[in-house]
């Protein structure tokens, strides 16, 4: 087989796997794609020359038209899913390329593969398949020329050995690549950009949920953010965040509902800020990247100060939940700054007719009694704890919970007795306005696995979870979590590799898929800065020299033995130089390698032998050195050094020990 | 550096990435436009890479004749220390000259060492010329971008005006030729005289030559000598027309050949043009000289003095050929005493058959 069929083999896989990578292509093609390209492989290996016929090719090609308008009529929702489900099928009527020029086509229909596989992801596997293909592609390429030319003279021999050239070219336009990627100036206003279909559908977070209804998210492992900050950086395993998305205020028995009447829209700060509160320097601050999600929420922490992203306008209500005007559809990045805990202050609620709606009871006589029982006759911040312990420990946690019968309340305090996030907190909610309490139920993400490579918290959907807040007329609205800690037993995603593996795939994200006219801009004045101090290093290196300059000087007596010594370094650097730039160093064979043989005419003379000034040296063996015992040695020695001196040959490692050892023999030997 | 068909349409690939790259604001299109421009640049470095430190020696015999295919052996070698040279293409740098040279192929040149063609050139007009190098062309690695680069190797040759099958100028019977009796005689030495490109091997002195360390060869007598004069005026009317320029060159073929044809018939020929009388003599030598100065001839303007038209006059027989770019009255006088009347502006046609 030839390197140019394993070289086309090689990239059609490549292509199919990068259409693969992006998760919207049929599988059923990929797998018939990937038989395709094994089956012409064995063809290949078994030699078998049969070409496919023209008309099987064209009827080929007609067919995988055919196929592609049916698609875009009745199956397929974009023309790029078509374009490349019909690519696909092309590079079958390509792949066992007769010419040039049709190893060219291939190639094309190739790279037309990895184009649309760039429209249709951002997944950061197409990293890795766009590196493998930009390998296999600068060899294809090689190859292609390498057939061109030998289509144009047939007469030349073939060129092997290109694959280590194209690995070395690869390298290089990977380098350039990665440069070129980055200074690229971002114009682009993403005027005919495809909008995707919102990555991640939350549950949860409407202005009605039913109870229950998060237990479907709890087994996902979808990364719904990443969240990082130095404060997380320097204490990851501190007590857990919990980012709050929805409160909800009411509850109907079976679901739980947002009543807050109005949200307002928050003003922005001298630093484009949303803000709620005034901020301080001393504020906790958070970067929250959250992947496309289908809601308008914005997750916040508690004593939320100040929210500040690519948000055209963000809202609040009564409850301190954030949101957005409409949900994205897009990665976001944010920043939010929170009061630190230190700095609590009791939250005025106002009214007390706005405090009633968190008291309303909408449980059955036997949870009252419950709650009664469980709270005692405390403050009301004992009673909720006394509350909160009583389902911590009394509850089990799970997550098969069938459905319920009658209320799904009484069904998970009095007959089931287990349950999720959603029914410990609904019943702490329903406990708590039971004894007085005003109380609320809050919807969001409990953040607990850190990302040690990163340095970020892993929000996934399995991460949603209830909670609780109660007003305390102390301490104002206090967070309460009754569902049982730990993390559950079903999260098996969350291994090392798994986080490193994320970690890549955040880097990507942030690096490739949304570097842009910003980061150029921050880079750029980071060069900028970096300079700015080169420069002024420089600039403070001048007089640092000078007067370490003087100070040797003074120290020396004149400063000519300096002096000596830098001209003989800068004539030791200069000869370096010149025998690295010219590759073969002439001293070798005059000088250091050669060296043995004056030692043999210096062991020689010290045994009373000595070669003439008018002899060759091998005129000296045939001569004067003819008559002595270690003549074989000495020839050998002579036949070395006319090897080296004037054949430019080196020496073997072995020839070099046997010198040695014939040299230690005449030393050794006594004088004649 | 010359873009090649593919690398045209790779260009404009290129292009309508990078458009939709910022129409879409699509990083990974970003990419891609980048990849495909890097490739690009590292198409230019190993190209220009592939080409650096090439050396050619080439050696060109120091004759030729025009229209002719030229033998010769031409070393190219590779300098470089870790690269191997890829797909070169070589051809003669023609510079002004009207030359073929059939392009060479070296798929592969090893850094290191060389290899050897044996090339073919012809020139198409005579002349001394002066090759100034050989362009090697490489299209590695993509194929999508031609860089050349012309490697040094400097080389002279004469070309001798292209020689064609004539009729024999010689004399007719007789019209004796009484210039050089003397040198009639029997078969034997008529004298020594130094070795000439041409000469017979065979004719070499090996003890004269041994003895001045120099190659001497016998010139024979021969029984018969019969001598053919050939008058080339190389004159340009007052105001030429640049067909009078193909007529000369026509006009130096035609002496050319006839001082050849003549030479291969075994007779002595002289050829006088307005440049000076070439003296009279024979065999491959005396051809050679005849030939090089035809080489290099060019048209003579009017000069006072001129003693062609004299000389011409006084020669003895037999009659002179006569060859004539044009039809010029300078020679009406002469012309009816010639042998043959050659007049290049009518095409080559005799003007009066003796």
């Amino acid at each position: 087989m030839t390197s140019t069929r394993i070289a086309s083999h090689l990239m059609a896989a490549v292509g199919l796997a990068t259409l693969a990578s992006t998760g919207r292509i049929a599988a059923p093609l990929l797998i018939a794609g990937g038989c395709g390209v094994l089956a012409s492989l064995a063809v290949d290996a078994l030699r078998i020359e049969r070409r496919i016929p023209a008309a099987l090719l064209n009827s080929l090609i007609l067919l995988a038209l055919g196929v592609a308008i049916a698609e875009y009529l009745w199956t397929s929702h974009t023309l790029l899913h078509v374009g490349a489900h019909l690519l696909v099928l092309l590079m079958f009527t390509r792949l066992r390329h007769a010419d040039a020029r049709e190893y060219l086509q291939f190639v094309v229909i190739v790279f037309l593969q990895v184009l649309a596989s760039a429209g249709l992801t951002s997944n950061s596997a197409f990293a890795v398949w766009f590196a493998a293909y930009l390998v296999v592609m600068v060899w294809v390429l090689m190859q292609y020329h390498a057939m061109e030319e030998a289509e144009r003279s047939p007469a030349a021999e073939p060129c092997p050995g290109l694959g280590r050239w194209a690995v070395t070219a690869a390298l290089g336009a990977l380098i350039v690549t990665g440069l070129l990627f980055v200074s690229l100036p971002r114009m682009g206003f993403g005027l005919l950009a495809a909008t995707p279909p919102a990555d991640v559908q939350l549950i949860g977070f409407a202005p009605q949920v039913e109870v229950g209804s998060l237990g479907s998210l709890k087994r996902d492992p979808t990364v719904v953010m990443r969240v990082s900050g130095e404060t997380l950086a320097e204490n990851p395993l501190r007590e857990p965040l919990y980012l709050r998305g929805a409160v909800f205020d009411a509850f109907n028995g079976r679901s739980w509902l947002n009543t807050a009447p109005v949200r307002r829209s928050l003003p922005l700060d001298g630093e484009r800020r949303f803000v709620l509160e005034r901020v301080q320097p001393r504020f906790d601050v958070y970067t929250v990247k959250s992947e496309p999600i289908d809601v308008p929420v914005i997750f916040t922490p508690s004593r939320t100060a100040a929210v500040a992203g690519p948000f055209s306008a963000v809202t609040v209500d009564d409850q301190r939940t954030f949101a957005m005007p409409y949900a994205t559809h897009a990665r976001t990045t944010y920043q939010i700054w929170q009061r630190p805990a230190a700095q609590a202050t009791p939250e005025s609620e106002g009214s007390s007719e706005r405090m009633e709606r968190y008291l309303v009871v909408d449980g059955s006589a036997r949870l009252a009694r419950l709650a009664r029982e469980t709270a005692g006759e405390n403050t009301p911040a004992a009673q909720a704890k006394a509350i909160e312990r009583f389902l911590k420990r009394h509850y089990a946690y799970t997550l098969d919970v069938p459905a319920p019968v009658g209320a799904p309340i009484d069904d998970f305090l009095f007959r089931r007795r287990s349950g999720f996030c959603e029914h410990f907190a609904s019943a702490m909610v329903l406990m708590l306005r039971a004894v007085g309490i005003p109380s609320r139920l809050v919807n969001g993400f409990l953040v607990q696995e850190w990302n040690e490579y990163g340095a970020y918290y892993l929000v996934r959907q399995g991460d949603a979870h209830a909670w609780v807040e109660a007003y305390l007329p102390e301490r104002g609205w206090v967070r309460f979590d009754p569902t049982p800690s730990g993390l559950p037993a079903d999260r098996p995603w969350t291994g090392s590799v798994e986080h490193y593996l994320d970690h890549l795939r955040s880097s990507w994200d942030r690096y490739v898929v949304e570097f842009g006219l910003g980061d150029q801009s921050d880079a750029l004045q980071r060069i900028e800065r970096e300079w700015e101090a080169a420069r002024n290093h420089l600039t403070a290196w001048g007089p640092n020299a000078a007067a370490s300059w003087r100070t040797l000087r003074d120290a020396a007596a004149g400063g000519w033995p300096i002096a000596l010594v830098a001209v003989g370094l800068l004539g030791i650097a200069a000869l370096g130089w010149r025998r690295w730039r010219h590759g073969r160093p002439r001293g070798h064979t005059g000088g250091l390698r050669v060296e043995f043989y004056a030692r043999l005419l210096r062991a020689l003379a010290g045994r009373g032998v000595s070669k003439p000034e008018s002899s060759t040296p091998w005129e000296f063996t045939t001569g004067e050195a003819a008559g002595l015992p270690w003549i074989g040695e000495i020839r050998h020695i002579t036949g070395c050094y006319y090897r080296i001196r004037y054949g430019g040959e080196g020496l073997a490692p072995a020839e070099r020990q046997a010198i040695e050892r014939a040299l230690a023999m005449i030393e050794r030997a006594p004088k004649i | 550096m010359k873009v090649t068909p593919v690398g045209i349409r790779y260009l404009l690939l290129s292009l309508a990435v990078g458009l939709a790259a910022v129409n879409t604001a699509n990083n990974l299109l970003y990419l891609l436009f980048a990849m495909m421009l890097s490739l690009v640049l590292v198409s230019g470095l190993l190209s220009e890479r592939a080409l650096r430190r090439l050396s050619a020696t080439r050696t060109l015999p120091g004759r030729a004749f025009a229209d002719e295919p030229l033998s010769y052996r031409l070393t190219l070698a590779n300098g470089k220390r870790f690269m191997p040279g890829f797909f070169l293409r070589l051809r003669e740098s023609a510079g002004g000259l009207r030359i073929t040279a059939p392009e060479l192929v070296c798929p592969r040149l090893e850094p290191g060492t060389q290899i050897e063609f044996d090339a073919t050139l012809t020139f198409h007009d005579r002349g001394l010329h002066h090759l100034d190098g050989i362009d090697v062309t490489t299209a590695f690695p993509f194929g999508l971008f031609e860089k050349t680069y012309r490697v040094p190797a400097a080389a002279q040759t004469l070309v001798y005006p292209s020689i064609r099958r004539v009729a024999s100028p010689m004399p007719r019977p007789g019209a004796e030729d009484r210039g050089v009796e003397g040198r009639r005689g029997v078969e034997g030495l008529h004298h020594l005289r130094e070795y000439h490109v041409g000469d017979d091997p065979r004719y070499i002195h090996w003890k004269h030559s041994a003895r001045r360390a120099t190659l001497i060869v016998r010139e024979p007598e021969r029984e018969t000598s019969r001598t053919v004069a050939l008058v080339f005026s190389n004159r340009l009317p007052p105001d030429p027309l640049p067909i009078h320029s193909e007529w000369f060159e026509e006009a130096v073929r035609l002496t050319a050949s006839l001082a050849s044809q003549a030479i291969q018939d075994g007779c002595d020929v002289v050829v006088a043009t307005w440049n000076g009388i070439h003296p009279v003599g024979r065999g491959r030598p005396h051809l050679e000289r005849v030939l090089r100065t035809l080489a290099t001839i060019v048209p003579s303007p009017p000069a006072p003095g001129d003693r062609l038209i004299p000389w011409a006059l006084a020669r003895p027989a037999p009659a002179p050929h006569l060859i004539l770019v044009w039809d010029d009255p300078a020679w009406s006088r002469i012309r009816p005493l010639c042998e043959r009347v050659w007049v290049i502006a009518q095409r080559g046609q005799s003007e009066r058959e003796p």
